[in-house]
């Protein structure tokens, strides 16, 4: 019992970062912009949020400087996407290359350092000692506890509201919504922004947070599994918030494994959630054939005004 | 050309914010990448993966696709490799089918080629490289199949109404896109590494698509481009005697990218005027027969 109960409890701690980020790209795709910087823009918020907090000691301006971060990242791709309107693909791609080098440069004499701080794990009175239950859920920190806020709070703000609608519109017919009277370019930059401020964020959880050091390159394709993320959970908050911790959970069972001794390469368990990630977008990606679901219309689609 | 000038120039900025002399650290780079045999060497050992994967991508834009899997495939191809060195040495005939099935791994094919060369290195896989682009080139350029290829990417609709098999060319494309970043992993595995090792890639599979960005999608040209971003990569190396970190080079190579977008975009703008009317006159022609 007790090893499912840690693996589950860490799969919250990994599947925790992974929300934010994947919650962020949900934003700015669900406003039609494709964003394929995450790794870069969590780079970037994990190599900023660790300099800050050995600077500073303070949690609170580290992670205020990597979502400033991550966010300066993303108003690039804003500035190029939405305003220039070049490729998003390129773009994206190119912002994650960006991301990881200036991170590197940047954080050149961090690596190997520990930031001195961290944010602790609070464990919720009460609740806690709930025998199961209390360990996997109650015993993590401030960011663990707010993601199903955060995502139910990005739901309502997409389906229940106004703006979320706008949101929405300039996704799915940015003419349509134009010729209404939607600021769809506004939307778009505040969505892409909006994004990479949660990269940022998720970045600084691993360095500040999780591994509590940076190192070059430290997130290792999460940002890409972000962004699978999204599309495995047909671009609903609620469900890209389930994978992610679902995703976290597979990637704990290695460690767990690890410890408890199972006698199965680390490396084949290693793979475990990436395999599992592919067979998910292709088990989607049929769903989305028989339903027409999920994906923003004009998705990776720029938009100008004269056209057509 | 004058976005390599511009992103050289905000490279040179980002160095003077970290407190580098920029001028310096560029004759440096010069030096260590061109301006010697031993830079040269290195160079275009570190252009062969580079050409390759930036061809993988080119090629799989030729039919409407990005390939941004290179990465993978690269890796896969160096582990299909050794995997046939290892344990497929009698059997030349086999072991071409086990690694046409593998798309990815088309390059334990070519390990078996290499293998029986004796000298290997450098420049038989530059050679192959740049041999590997031709072939892609005139086989997407010039043949009927290759302009099938081309009218199903460049205008799917187009191509339905010619009755085309779209999905079919699709696969069959990315499969030898693969196969082209497989070959990358078996070159920079025979040529380089000599071992099966963990981070084969340097992100060559992601640089390819700047690569082949840079390229603007033309296959040859290609080669041009990674020669290129090689150069930026191994002058890096030159700077670390210096103080100033590697990483300059993924920087410069992302600028330049980032300055031939907004230089295209300001491009488009320009021209949009005298554009639009006449591509709009040929889309409704197109749309409604």
């Amino acid at each position: 019992v007790s090893f499912w109960v840690n693996s589950l409890s860490a799969g919250i701690v990994l599947g925790t970062p992974l929300a934010y980020a994947a919650l962020g790209e949900l934003i700015a795709e669900r406003a039609g912009v494709m964003n394929l910087g995450v790794e870069g823009m969590m780079l970037m918020g994990a190599v900023v949020g660790f300099i800050v907090a050995l600077g500073t000691h303070s949690p609170v301006a580290a992670f205020a400087a990597a979502i400033a971060a991550g966010a300066a990242l993303a108003s690039l791709h804003a500035v190029m996407t939405v305003g220039l309107r070049v490729n998003q693909i390129v773009m994206g791609l190119t912002l994650t290359i960006l991301g990881a080098g200036l991170s590197a440069y940047i954080g050149t004499g961090s690596s190997g350092r520990r930031p001195g701080v961290g944010i602790s794990a609070i464990p919720i009175p009460g609740l806690s000692s709930l025998p199961v239950l209390g360990k996997v859920l109650f015993t993590h920190d401030v960011f663990a506890y707010a993601v199903p806020f955060v995502a139910l709070a990005i739901w309502l703000l997409l389906f229940r509201s106004r703006f979320g609608l706008w949101l929405r519109a300039a996704g799915e017919q940015p003419g349509a919504a134009d010729a209404s009277g939607v600021p769809v370019f506004l939307i778009r930059y505040l969505a892409v922004i909006a994004g990479g401020g949660f990269a940022g964020l998720a970045g600084a959880y691993f360095s500040v947070v999780y591994t509590q050091g940076w190192a070059e390159g430290m997130t290792n394709g999460r940002g890409w599994i972000a962004i699978a993320l999204v599309i495995f959970g047909s671009w609903n908050p609620i469900v890209v918030l389930l994978g992610a911790l679902l995703f976290g959970f597979v990637d704990s069972l290695n460690f767990q494994f690890q410890s408890i001794g199972v006698p199965v390469s680390t490396h084949l368990l290693a793979m475990m959630p990436y395999v599992f990630t592919l067979v998910v977008l292709v088990a989607t990606w049929t769903r989305m054939r028989h339903r027409h679901i999920g994906m923003p219309e004009a998705l990776g689609l720029p938009y100008e005004r004269e056209a057509r | 050309v004058v976005a390599v000038a511009c992103g050289l120039l905000a490279g040179g900025v980002v160095m003077a914010l970290g407190g580098h002399d920029p001028i310096q650290a560029y004759f440096d780079m010069w030096q260590g990448s061109l301006g010697s045999t031993e830079g040269l060497q290195s160079t275009l050992i570190k252009a062969t993966p580079l050409v390759l994967t930036g061809l993988a991508v080119a090629t799989a834009l030729r039919v409407g696709l990005w390939n941004i899997g290179g990465e993978g495939q690269l890796i896969m191809g160096a582990i299909a490799a050794t995997g046939v060195g290892l344990y497929a040495t009698g059997l030349p005939g086999a072991l071409l089918l086990i690694a046409m099935i593998l798309a990815g791994a088309a390059g334990g094919a070519v390990w078996a080629a290499i293998a029986v060369i004796p000298g290997t290195g450098v420049h038989i896989g530059l050679a192959l490289a740049i041999l590997a682009a031709l072939a892609t080139w005139w086989l997407i350029e010039r043949t009927p199949w290759g302009f099938s290829v081309r009218v199903s990417g460049g205008n799917p609709r187009t191509a339905e109404y010619l009755g085309l098999k779209i999905a079919r060319r699709m696969v069959v494309v990315l499969a030898i896109s693969g196969a082209i970043a497989g070959l990358a992993g078996a070159i920079e595995l025979t040529g380089v590494t000599n071992r099966l090792q963990e981070g084969i890639s340097v992100n060559y599979g992601y640089t390819g698509v700047l690569i082949a960005f840079l390229a603007r999608g033309r296959l040859l040209a290609v080669v041009l481009a990674a020669f290129l971003f090689a150069t930026l990569v191994v002058g890096s190396y030159a700077l670390q005697t210096t103080g100033v970190a590697q990483p300059i080079a993924t920087i410069i190579q992302a600028l330049i990218i980032v300055f031939l977008l907004a230089g295209d975009a300001a491009l488009a703008f320009r021209l949009r005027i005298t554009r639009t009317t006449a591509l709009a006159e040929i889309a409704a022609a197109v749309s409604r027969p």
